[in-house]
């Protein structure tokens, strides 16, 4: 258990700047996502914490201790690989007892953790077990009782979901969360699936391009994204170009707007955004109308999704309640003022 | 798809298999048979055990220690340069992609042709010899060939079964995933232990098959033992053709053929059990 320190962390690979100035620090017992697309520089990072790369610039710290250092085997990192990299010639047991072994804990120590961990991951049973007798989800498991085994300062995790089906995932998901709050390992997650990360994280890192554009607790980063990165990644957002010209709202291409914060505002042109969810049927004295024609309006059991033309502009709304919205008919619809959320320049 | 019955599996496998069976089955039974005095060439055809009391004699046990020991030298001589160089190349670099190639030339040449060029190399008076006498670092030649312990003859074996040992074992350490190997680092393990508990135990399989394949081809090799080999003990092979060409004793050669195959089969068996102990040791 440790705060990691990330400052100024710099990795290029000839002309390619891989991770750009990074710096962040993540809090005892957190449970941090990296978020971002592929070759954002999020995989890159947690390898320089474990120790598998070094950085070309910038100061790590793990616990307070400058790492650059130390090599992987003497950091108190353990990683959850993508593909979990379990030793295929050594059983369940085995696999768990090598950290405690290269730890030369006494047998009995050694015998008495790996009971704890296949208990907790529910692997009691499967001891005997080769990684090929054992499924996909099992064999994760096997990969994070064995990361847990050896007590890690911080816990790391590459991609651990993408090979298991969609339905086990939010299983292991959930067990993972639950196995970390109980632990309380700090722990660093990276994913490119922006659902996993609002769901599993305590706070997010959103990357591109080597860079941190954004960190905050999910519902920050989903509510408030920083600029138009953020929220396209992270779920459907709507994006139109806004201009302050003196007045106390913002004209836009789908009508004047106002925000509770409008006179905060800086004058000339910006971006507003407004999740989809957040658009609901106009009525009477309701600010914010926005008139357009439905395109498409689709069907989705607790919400009907619309996709809306007005006046040349796409925009999208999920309206719950209303099934009697079809293509082609007028719509109107308002956003509360406070769900318009500026954005700053990408 | 309807699953073929089992007179089209027969007749589909009668090619090969049959083969196989005809000519390996006819051949080894044949020489047995002719070890114990069936099929004579020069004399009366029948039962005798003579030709196997005359295999239990000093001069053959001399010949079956050389042979042994020329195969064991040049079967682990080789593991030795051949592993290393296995896992040092397994990282795909341009300069690796061409160490692979210049490593491979001996397999493209014959034994015979091999054992002549280095023969050359490192006769009396040969390359190193004269080098050595020329700069005055040595009064006369060194008698490198035709030594008991066949020195020369492993030498040639090392140089042309390192390529093929290198394709064997490199072909099973390239499948050892690299983040195998750095899960292990990452769980605390220095390089030795990565080296003995991941990737011994994971290469195990090709340094297997390299070993006795190579064990088995010094053991009963004839061409670079003609030409590198000493004159006494005669080597297995070198005495089952002499037996068989120049003594016209070919009961005396297929007992000794038997021998050299039997010797094949028991370290093949024995082999695979000390691998697989090694393997059982880690689970």
């Amino acid at each position: 258990m440790a705060v990691l320190d990330l400052s100024g962390i710099t990795k290029r690979y000839g002309e390619v700047t891989a991770v750009d100035e990074v710096s962040l620090t993540i809090e005892d017992g957190e449970f941090v996502t990296l978020l971002g697309p592929s070759g954002c520089g999020k995989t890159t990072i947690l390898r320089m914490i474990a120790g598998f790369i070094a950085p070309d610039a910038g100061t790590l710290r793990i616990g307070g201790a400058e790492a650059r250092h130390i090599p992987v085997n003497k950091r108190r990192t353990a990683m959850c690989f993508q593909s979990y990299a379990l030793f295929p010639h050594m059983s369940v047991r085995e696999n768990i007892r090598f950290g405690l072994r290269m730890q030369r804990l006494p047998k009995p120590e050694q015998e008495a953790r790996i009971a704890a961990v296949t208990d907790m991951v529910g692997l009691t049973g499967l001891e005997a077990r080769r990684p090929a007798e054992l499924s996909g989800g099992q064999q994760q498991r096997v990969a994070l009782a064995r990361a847990v085994a050896t007590h890690p300062d911080v816990l790391l995790f590459d991609e651990p979901l993408s090979n298991l089906d969609a339905k086990l995932r939010e299983h292991v998901r959930v067990e993972i969360r639950d196995l970390q709050r109980r632990l309380g390992i700090t722990s660093v997650y990276v994913t490119h699936d922006q659902a996993e990360a609002l769901m599993i994280s305590d706070r997010i890192v959103v990357m591109n391009n080597g860079r941190i554009e954004q960190i905050g607790d999910p519902e920050t980063i989903y509510r408030r994204p920083r600029n138009a990165f953020v929220a396209n990644f992270i779920g459907v957002a709507n994006i139109v170009p806004a201009h302050r010209n003196g007045s106390a709202a913002l004209a836009t291409g789908v009508g004047l707007l106002t925000l509770p914060e409008t006179h905060d505002l800086p004058q000339g042109q910006s971006l507003v955004c407004w999740r989809p969810e957040e658009m609901v049927p106009w009525h009477d004295q309701m600010p914010n109308r926005i008139a357009g024609t439905v395109r498409q309006a689709i069907f989705m059991g607790n919400l009907v999704d619309v996709f809306i033309d007005v006046d040349g502009v796409p925009l999208r709304a999920q309206v719950t309640g209303d099934t009697a919205i079809r293509a082609g008919q007028p719509i109107a619809l308002s956003v509360p003022p406070d769900r318009i959320h500026v954005l700053e320049p990408n | 798809m309807r699953r073929p019955s089992l007179s089209a599996a027969i007749v589909l496998m009668l090619p090969g298999a049959g083969f196989i069976a005809l000519f390996l089955a006819a051949a080894l039974g044949m020489s047995l048979l002719q070890s114990v005095g069936y099929y004579n060439m020069t004399g009366p055809s029948g039962f005798s055990l003579q030709y196997w009391g005359k295999v239990f004699s000093s001069q053959v046990w001399d010949s079956f220690v050389y042979s042994v020991w020329i195969g064991t030298a040049s079967a682990f001589g080789t593991l030795v340069l051949a592993y290393p160089l296995a896992l040092f190349l397994r990282r795909r670099t341009p300069w690796n992609a061409f160490m692979n190639t210049l490593l491979r030339v001996p397999l493209f040449m014959p034994a015979l042709v091999a054992a002549f060029i280095l023969v050359n190399i490192m006769d009396y008076n040969g390359l190193i010899n004269g080098t050595l006498v020329g700069l005055g670092l040595i009064e006369k030649p060194v008698r490198m060939l035709r030594n008991e312990w066949g020195a020369i003859v492993i030498l040639i074996q090392i140089w042309k079964n390192v390529p093929f040992q290198l394709l064997i074992i490199a072909s099973v350490v390239q499948t050892i995933r690299t983040d195998i190997e750095e899960a292990a680092y990452n769980l605390g393990a220095g390089r030795f232990e990565v080296f003995r508990h991941i990737l011994l135990p994971l290469s195990m399989p090709g340094i297997m098959i390299a070993v006795v394949l190579v064990f088995i081809g010094a053991f009963g090799d004839f061409a670079i033992n003609t030409i590198a080999g000493p004159t006494y003990p005669p080597p297995l092979a070198v005495l089952m053709v002499t037996s068989a060409n120049l003594m016209q004793e070919w009961n005396f050669a297929a007992c000794i053929g038997v021998l050299i195959m039997a010797v094949s089969i028991v370290f093949v068996f024995l082999y695979t059990r000390l691998a697989r102990a090694i393997q059982e040791a880690e689970a």
